[in-house]
């Protein structure tokens, strides 16, 4: 196999349960701005995969680019399949691509040769452990938190963002210049529109 | 008997947080004895409180401590 075959391995050519369908559907139909959506949310799940894989900076963003590269080429032949999570096929594509970057460097150390590890078809018996649970709920957290910013109004934001500095309320509504009524009503806001975000980004999984 | 008004979402967080007033406060404790539609919203509101401290609060403080523990 050629490296441009091993490199284009990671075709989502399978069809799997997924994350937001609606925005999975955007992005196979080639909807760009589904597409940067999509990008945005996930970069940082594939940057995290990749450094507590002992990955460097430079192969990180190697990995990022692999990883979305043949997610949107082969989203073309993605089928929306409500039997299967995407959540575990995303993440064994993301291994693969580990694999293929940590298989290549050994090569080059001549070290190492083994066949090219193929995600067109990622194995599906094998579970996915803790760590990857855990880190997965991190992920949803952090995007969601990064997500609110621009969808709540700014006093709002400012609340949910001195509440998760663990600043008393009252020390955040003199702060704000806001009655501690009013603090309670936008922390509902804010809770309210962090939950939504949540559950867009775990519809499916 | 007057018919008693229920307790909103955010009566219930600052009564939570001990922030109503005392009066408000004690109208709260006694309402909620006999509210099982407020003794819901109440739970509601905790599960939203564990949501933030337990899970987004814990997420964001590990990863501040990522972040510092690298630089
Ligand atoms: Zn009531």
């Amino acid at each position: 196999m050629s490296d441009n075959e091993t490199r284009d391995s990671g075709h989502a050519q399978e069809s799997y349960k997924n994350t937001h369908p609606s925005l999975i559907n955007a992005v196979t139909q080639g909807h760009e701005p589904s597409q940067d959506r999509f990008y945005r949310i996930y970069k940082p799940l594939i940057r995290v995969r990749g450094a507590k894989k002992g990955l460097s900076p430079d192969e990180i963003e190697t990995l990022v680019q692999n990883v979305m590269d043949s997610f949107f080429r082969g989203a073309k032949n993605f089928k929306y399949d409500p039997t299967k999570r995407f959540k575990h096929y995303f993440y064994r594509v993301i291994n693969n691509h580990i694999c293929n970057i940590l298989r290549e460097k050994m090569e080059k150390n001549k070290r190492f040769s083994a066949e090219p590890v193929d995600d067109k078809h990622p194995d599906d018996r094998e579970p996915l452990d803790g760590t990857i649970e855990e880190e997965w709920t991190q992920y949803l957290y952090q995007t969601a938190f990064n997500e609110i910013k621009g969808r709540v109004p700014s006093v709002t934001y400012q609340v949910f963002l001195l509440l998760l500095q663990h600043l008393p309320p009252k020390e955040i509504a003199e702060k704000l210049g806001i009655a501690l009524s009013s603090f309670y009503n936008h922390k509902k806001a804010a809770m309210n529109e962090y939950k939504k975000i949540l559950s867009e980004l775990q519809e499916g999984f | 008997m007057a018919e008693q008004k229920h307790f909103t979402y955010a009566e219930l967080d600052a009564f939570l947080h001990g922030d109503l007033p005392v009066l408000k406060r004690l109208r709260c404790q006694l309402h909620l004895h006999g509210c099982p539609q407020c003794q819901g919203l109440l739970q509601h509101v905790e599960e939203d409180n564990r949501l933030l401290e337990d899970g987004l609060m814990r997420s964001l403080d590990a990863y501040k401590k990522e972040n510092d523990a690298k630089t």
